[in-house]
């Protein structure tokens, strides 16, 4: 992630909007110089690797080389003597040296250098990097990935200052259409809270974090980057955020959207249970008894959570049965869960739960449906049918 | 009283499940995504006191205090205005600020109150090395291993020391550990951002340490809210000649060589040429202006990168090496810190006179082998970067050179502090390495207006060397 100093950002005053840079494709050939750079110094000192890699980025807008090399310096491997071995060595010298205070002549300062290091420094420079060869500077290049391309580079600089970006937000809106699920596992993988709204098309969901009912906070910023990075992953949605700069500055608008192409080059979402549900939806199939199958359609809301059912089952005399699959579960957990549920009432769920959690539970409602690799049709139908003749499945 | 409803630490505040048409003081706020009453954690302690009057019973499940730490503890004894400090603090609610000056045994009040109340605790200091620092002093005073949070590493424990970045990144978590919170060097607190760790934490007991409570911003009266009021105060006029010993500065001016002339030279007038053409477009382009325009101008960062060569020349003079030897020389018996305005500079002092340097890059380990090794007097000499600016504890340094450096009054004060402790009846010695007629020169005139400095006696090197004959 770049840090908040490589930042490079593009004001409007008349709008008020902000945008976070992006290099186009007059860039390409820079950041293929900045590559080769470091694909063909392995072996040397950090410092050498940026400098030469600034010098390669020169033409380059100013502002964007520092955070070009900042991302080219993440993606390398450094090697350097690591442990405390390389301070206790220095420390042992700086020890030696003490008995003779002050060491005021070189070669006797170079002497007693030989007895530790050989061969012995030959120049002050070289001094200097012998002594202090685990200092971030003084690393050697060890490997650069040979895949990694410009257009690669081009991609992360992209996202990586829209995330900078986003470290200057207070609060962050989602307008979705779809993948509802997703957004929500991310960002409670990001340790966000939301609120959530129903929009024309969908759903509105207002992030941020617990302090900020209490005062505007920079606090989450980092989360709301680390959300952005599993966003953009996703189809058709849009985010707005208020940028604060500086204490006491007007804020800016920011916008991003999923036509923007922050996720382009990013592998498609990793559905976490994708297997098991799309292996159920074929061997269900079109119709079963009357009962019609439809993934991720329906939203419902209970109080101001969102459950999002993996599959809801329509019949042809209009019962309503929604399928929620949860990975980890306990039995207060599910109690909870039906809990809320009743209070909103005219809601039919069942709750797949594995099996191998589900044996912990002394009694399970009607309505969990414990399943080992796969879900049974033959245990899903009957449950499925009591909510037709019974008005609760519990 | 009604049925008692639960109240639990919730990341930095504090979360009350109670119906949303409770009465509750004003204080709290109805938070409906997840339908409860929320509050800032530093509200703790007052809720505590308000529940009885809002007829609110509380099952109160936001502490989490670890066990009292079970110390060791081999603290000298107190000085009279230690105690008193101590008792200030404990008159008004142990919630407080102390100002004393830099040098009069602030660290050792913290660690006396840590003692007599075994109190779970966070440290919170302004950098990395002062963190280390407090670990080692607790290690020392206390017999207690402390945690370290920061710097890459994530120990939570009884005590634990951290710093106000990271106190404010991970308060959040830890918050409702600890009873007892210090901040060292406490005029830090109010920044824009690092006054959040304050609010997220809900230990009663709060002591600020600073020597310097003024802040330019005037955010200074945030300080009472979130820590306590100042409730002992000592100037360092009144501190000076009975806890520090007297010092003399001694301003070397040195002047560039040759060739490092020929270059600087070279430099100022591209970057004057380049002013005086912008001037002509633009009346008022000025060096904010310029680094403005560096960022999209091409011509612009060229002659940033000149203006900072030209620092670097003055920072890595070749001269500072050459009087730095004739003071090691000259102080051949006595232990010797150096303070230089660069890492690199550091580094080429280290190298040159092999003396261990200590910079943002040194880790635990090596921090405290060396500063040990020079408490024991194994080590001779110290070079130092940034990282010692603040109250570091220095055995009786009689020695300190300044190779240049930048960070205006406060640090000036503190960069003296250091040197002042008293160690029989030897004065202080302070040399001032300044490269003539650049910006050096313009830090050194900054730092004369310290009031400390005032009143400090100026001697030149060749007075300097009479003086040691007697």
């Amino acid at each position: 992630m770049l840090t908040a100093a490589l930042r490079v950002y593009h004001w409007d005053r008349q709008t008020s909007s902000i945008s976070s840079d992006r290099l186009d494709v007059e860039a390409l050939p820079f950041l293929k110089r900045a590559i080769t750079v470091y694909r063909s110094r392995v072996g040397q000192r950090r410092g050498e690797v940026r400098n030469a890699a600034r010098a390669g980025l020169e033409g380059l807008r100013p502002d964007r080389i520092e955070p070009v090399v900042k991302l080219l310096d993440d993606t390398a491997t450094y090697e350097w003597p690591q442990g405390a071995r390389q301070a206790e060595r220095r420390v042992a010298v700086f020890e030696a040296a003490a008995r003779a205070h002050p060491l005021t002549d070189v070669r006797e300062a170079r002497q007693l250098l030989g007895t530790m290091f050989d061969p012995p420094p030959g120049t002050h420079d070289e001094a200097v990097a012998r002594l202090y060869a685990d200092y971030p500077e003084f690393h050697r290049l060890a490997d650069f990935p040979s895949d990694y391309t410009a257009e690669a580079l081009r991609a992360d600089y992209d996202l990586g200052q829209a995330q900078a970006l986003l470290f200057s937000a207070t609060e962050v809106t989602v307008d979705a259409r779809h993948d509802f699920k997703h957004i929500l596992r991310y960002s409670r993988l990001a340790r966000l809270l939301h609120r959530l709204h129903r929009s024309r098309h969908g759903y509105r969901f207002v992030f941020d974090g617990p302090n900020s009912v209490l005062r505007r906070t920079h606090a989450y910023g980092v989360e709301f980057a680390r959300f952005l990075a599993a966003l953009v992953r996703l189809r058709d949605w849009r985010l707005t955020a208020e940028i604060t700069l500086r204490r006491g500055w007007r804020p800016f608008t920011f916008t991003l959207s999923a036509g923007d192409g922050l996720g382009a080059h990013r592998r498609a979402p990793v559905l976490f249970d994708s297997r098991l549900e799309e292996a159920f939806a074929q061997r269900f199939g079109a119709e079963r008894d009357g009962w019609r199958l439809s993934r991720e359609t329906v939203v419902l809301e209970t109080g101001g959570t969102l459950l999002v059912p993996d599959f809801v089952f329509r019949h042809a005399d209009g019962t309503e049965v929604i399928l929620e699959i949860v990975g980890y579960w306990t039995p207060e957990y599910l109690e909870e869960k039906f809990r809320k549920l009743a209070g909103v009432g005219g809601i039919k769920l069942i709750v797949a739960v594995p099996k191998r959690l589900a044996l912990r539970a002394e009694e399970l409602p009607a309505a969990v449906l414990p399943f080992a690799r796969r879900l049974l049709l033959h245990a899903l139908m009957p449950r499925l049918e009591a909510f037709r003749s019974g008005p609760a499945g519990r | 009283m009604a049925q008692p409803h639960p109240l639990v630490f919730d990341r930095g505040s504090l979360r009350l499940d109670a119906p949303a048409d409770s009465r509750v003081p004003p204080y709290f706020v109805w938070d409906d995504r997840v339908s409860a009453w929320r509050t800032a954690a530093i509200n703790h302690a007052r809720l505590r006191e308000d529940a009885a009057e809002y007829r609110l019973g509380l099952d109160d499940g936001a502490e989490r205090y670890f066990p009292a730490p079970a110390l060791t503890v081999k603290l000298p004894p107190l000085r009279s205005d230690q105690l008193a400090a101590i008792e200030a603090w404990e008159r008004a609610g142990r919630r407080g600020v102390i100002v004393k000056p830099t040098g009069t045994g602030k660290t050792e009040i913290a660690l006396s109150i840590i003692a007599r109340h075994a109190a779970p605790t966070l440290v919170v200091a302004p950098l990395r090395d002062l963190m280390y620092q407090w670990q080692r002093r607790i290690r020392l005073g206390l017999g207690f291993d402390a945690g370290v949070l920061g710097d890459g590493r994530r120990e939570i424990w009884p005590i634990t020391v951290t710093t106000y970045d990271s106190a404010w990144i991970h308060m959040k978590d830890i918050g409702n550990r600890y009873r007892l919170i210090v901040y060292d060097e406490a005029h830090h607190l109010p920044g824009p951002s690092q006054h959040e760790s304050a609010l997220d934490c809900l230990a009663p007991m709060r002591l600020g340490l600073t020597a310097t409570p003024w802040r330019a911003d005037g955010r200074d009266e945030l300080l009472a809210e979130l820590i306590g009021p100042k409730v002992f105060e000592e100037d360092l006029s009144g501190a000076r000649g009975r806890t520090v010993a007297d010092y003399t500065i001694v301003r070397v001016p040195i002047y560039l060589t040759e060739p490092e002339q020929a270059e600087f030279d070279k430099l100022s007038r591209r970057i004057r040429a380049y002013v005086a053409a912008r001037r002509r477009e633009e009346r008022g382009f000025d060096w904010q202006e310029l680094a403005r325009r560096s960022r999209t101008d091409p011509e612009a960062r060229d002659i940033l990168r000149r203006w900072r060569r030209k620092l670097a020349i003055v920072n890595r003079s070749a001269e500072k090496l050459r009087v730095l030897e004739d003071i090691l020389r000259l102080h051949a018996g006595e232990q010797c810190v150096i303070f230089t305005a660069s890492n690199r500079m550091a580094l080429d002092a280290s190298a040159r006179f092999l003396l261990p340097a200590l910079t943002s890059h040194s880790d635990k380990g090596e921090r405290n082998l060396v500063l040990d090794g020079f408490g024991q007097g194994t080590l001779r000499g110290l070079v130092a970067c940034e990282v010692l600016n603040e109250g570091w504890d220095a055995p009786a340094v009689k020695v300190g050179v300044v190779l240049g450096g930048d960070r205006g009054v406060r640090e000036a004060v503190q960069r003296l502090g250091r040197l002042l402790r008293k160690s029989g009846d030897r004065a202080a010695r302070l040399y001032e390495v300044v490269v003539q007629e650049t910006a050096d020169v313009e830090r050194a005139r900054r730092r004369g207006r310290t009031d400390a400095y005032r009143r400090a006696p100026r001697v030149s090197l060749g007075q300097a060397n009479q003086l040691d004959l007697f």
